[in-house]
């Protein structure tokens, strides 16, 4: 229907796609849009897309303007359709249906014998009417089919309520009575007989109280879809949440309101509207109706996790789970596995192999029979050099007692696993720093012992060189007949044999000149 | 009335009130089938003191449905040198077809291939220009267009 409206429209109350201003408008509950329902149903039966900002939209996602925006707009002025028959009346446009069915003076009224058929006034005939443009006004004075009464014909329309004759229902057709006689029969014999007209009274309160609560209704109506949409938000985050958390969802639930109870409320409420989304849900027996991806992967998913970490048992802390004797082969990607060194673990001796593991590890030669493989290449490496070495020496000293990693408890809660997590790290952490420790320490005495022996080849050296001087001290004073041989203690000093290049003092055989001297005085 | 007929109303009386924006003028309005606008690129521009003229279609569904526009070509009028036009007139953008929205108007769409005029820096044809105007339909809406080059 289109309506003229009296005064400028506030743009905001545009409808964008057909530019009249709304009828029964919705808003996208996803980008607060407002539309006319027609448009935007029409609109997104071709692009499922919101016309302003192109942002996914469905039919779901529509609802109920704000009824500011709907009083706004049904409170505006219109004007009477039968303006040109003459009604001047500027209606609410909400009030206009009423205006037209009871108050407008200037109804199409039912035609004359003269010309065209008698039409009777109803609402579907008199928009026709209008749609078409063509009302009519004439003063030309025409004959009451019904009374015989010449009146004008733009009186017409005023008579004809008027008309005794007319054939009208009793007043109280609406609450049932279907009587129907001339209005003159009406008030004079009908009514004092009609059952309906002495319990008019209650009609009157009984038309009260269903208004009031068709007004209820209403606004109940209002409430339900703002929560059935903040069920539908709510559902969908709760599943994004569920995905996130992975595993620990179940755990997660284990203590609060029992879920399944409300997923099946959930669904009752919901199932009846059409595509309703069903959100993910873990793999658990209380949501057997649901189907989703996350069924799949869940068992995997522990497996892949578990295996991260060793169990608990202690023989078993070494072995593997079952896939792993074999790990660099194993079709499913393998995350490394975590072991500690033997030789940090309280129980290893590390001289005495255990047979079980070992024998379990035969596919890796390269590593030490009593190392286990470590993912990081650098510790294996040191660690076996070093064993080796100590081998002959004292046990590995200062063995830090650590206590085995636990397996990521996936039946705990999340919390629970992160804290479990930490503290493998601090073990891990307290077992590097122990293992640093005793790699300072190994270099430290290595370093020791070594400087040691180089003190006494220096001391040897020294010796040997004192032996050779003095020898040559002899030659020279053999040679030479004794001039200057030993005692002789001054002379050009020769380099301490601790700066650079020691420089021999080998005597260039001079006669008339003496050797050079002794050695500097070594300082040890 | 449909609905096109009355949001083309619409159009109309706005633009009859409000004016058209600079370059763009209302050539003929008279049912609400077929418009004619001419456009013409303001400022510095490749196409400067070039005029050309647009046929826009519409449907029974307008708004929903994205008119019909393309250059006219005819002894007055040629279809300007653009990437993106086809010497027959057709035009190649996103906003024709799949990126239609029914807020969009006329205007709109005029403003709209304006400023992809003006932004313009090679004047040439598309690349499949002859291969495309042989087997064009008439209506470009019947044209699958691949939109794939947003730089022009």
């Amino acid at each position: 229907m289109s309506f003229t409206y009296v005064g400028s429209i506030n743009d905001n109350l545009i409808c964008c796609i057909c530019r009249a201003t709304f009828i029964d408008p919705c808003t996208t509950r996803t980008c607060s849009h407002t539309f006319c329902r027609e448009c935007i149903t029409t609109a997104l039966s071709v692009s499922p897309t919101c016309p302003v900002d192109r942002s996914p939209l469905t039919v779901e996602d529509l609802i109920l303007a704000d009824p500011v925006v709907r009083n706004l707009v049904n409170e505006l002025l219109v004007e009477c359709p039968n303006k040109a028959a003459g009604c001047r009346d500027t209606p609410q446009r909400q009030l206009l249906d009423a205006h037209l069915r009871g108050s407008c003076e200037y109804m199409k009224a039912e035609d004359t014998t003269e010309d065209v058929g008698s039409n009777v006034v109803s609402k579907e005939t008199l928009e026709a009417h209008l749609d078409e443009g063509q009302p009519s006004a004439e003063s030309s004075a025409v004959r009451c089919s019904l009374c015989q009464e010449r009146v004008p014909r733009s009186s017409l329309s005023s008579h004809i309520p008027a008309c005794q004759d007319t054939v009208v229902s009793c007043t109280h057709a609406s609450n049932g009575c279907s009587w129907e006689g001339r209005r003159s029969d009406l008030s004079g014999t009908h009514i004092p007989s009609c059952p309906y007209e002495s319990i008019k009274g209650f009609f009157a309160i009984h038309e009260q109280k269903v208004s009031s609560l068709k007004a209820e209704n209403d606004v109940l109506k209002h409430k339900v879809e703002q929560l059935e949409g903040l069920v539908r938000v709510l559902t969908r985050e709760s599943g994004i949440l569920k995905e996130a958390l992975g595993p620990w969802y179940r755990a997660g639930s284990s203590g609060s309101v029992p879920s399944s109870s409300f997923q099946s409320y959930n669904d009752q409420i919901l199932r009846p509207n059409a595509g309703y989304a069903t959100s993910t849900t873990p793999a658990n027996a209380r949501y057997p109706d649901q189907a989703s991806p996350f069924d799949v992967e869940y068992p995997d998913q522990m497996d892949s996790l578990a295996s991260y970490f060793p169990r608990l048992e202690e023989d078993e802390q070494y072995a593997s789970p079952q896939t792993s004797t074999d790990y660099q082969l194993d079709r499913r990607i393998q995350p490394p596995v975590l072991y500690l060194p033997r030789s940090l673990h309280p129980q290893s001796a590390y001289h005495v192999p255990h047979s079980g593991p070992s024998s379990s590890h035969q596919p890796q030669p390269p590593s030490h029979p009593s190392l286990l493989p470590l993912p990081t290449a650098t510790i294996t490496t040191s660690t076996s050099t070093s064993t080796p070495t100590l081998a002959p020496g004292p046990p590995p000293s200062a063995i830090t007692p650590t206590s085995p990693i636990a397996p990521l408890n996936l039946s705990g809660n999340l919390f629970g696993a992160l804290t479990s997590l930490h503290n493998s790290l601090t073990t891990l952490s307290s077992s590097v720093d122990s293992l640093a420790r005793q790699h300072e320490v190994h270099i430290a005495t290595e370093a020791m012992r070594n400087t040691e022996e180089l003190r006494s080849l220096r001391t040897v050296l020294h010796g040997l060189r004192m032996q050779v001087h003095s020898i040559m001290m002899d030659r020279n004073a053999q040679m030479a007949g004794r001039p200057g041989g030993e005692g002789q203690a001054s002379g050009p000093e020769i380099n301490d044999p601790r700066d650079g290049p020691w420089i021999p003092p080998f005597p260039i055989p001079r006669f008339p000149h003496s050797s050079v001297s002794p050695g500097p005085v070594t300082k040890l | 009335m449909a609905v096109s007929s009355r949001r083309l109303q619409k159009e109309l009386t706005e633009i009859k009130t409000a004016g058209t924006p600079c370059g763009i003028t209302l050539l003929k309005a008279d049912d609400f089938q077929t418009w004619f606008l001419s456009l013409e690129v303001l400022g510095e521009s490749q196409y400067k003191g070039e005029v050309f003229a647009l046929m826009f279609r519409f449907d029974p569904q307008y708004p929903i449905s994205a008119p019909a526009v393309q250059f006219v070509v005819d002894d007055k009028y040629k279809a300007p040198l653009h990437p993106h036009v086809y010497s027959n007139g057709h035009i190649c953008a996103s906003i024709l077809g799949g990126e239609w929205s029914p807020v969009l108007s006329v205007i709109a769409v005029c403003i709209t291939l304006q400023s992809m005029l003006a932004s313009c820096k090679e004047k040439k044809r598309p690349p499949d220009n002859d291969r495309y105007v042989a087997h064009a339909p008439d209506n470009p809406k019947k044209t699958r267009f691949v939109y794939h080059d947003d730089e022009v």
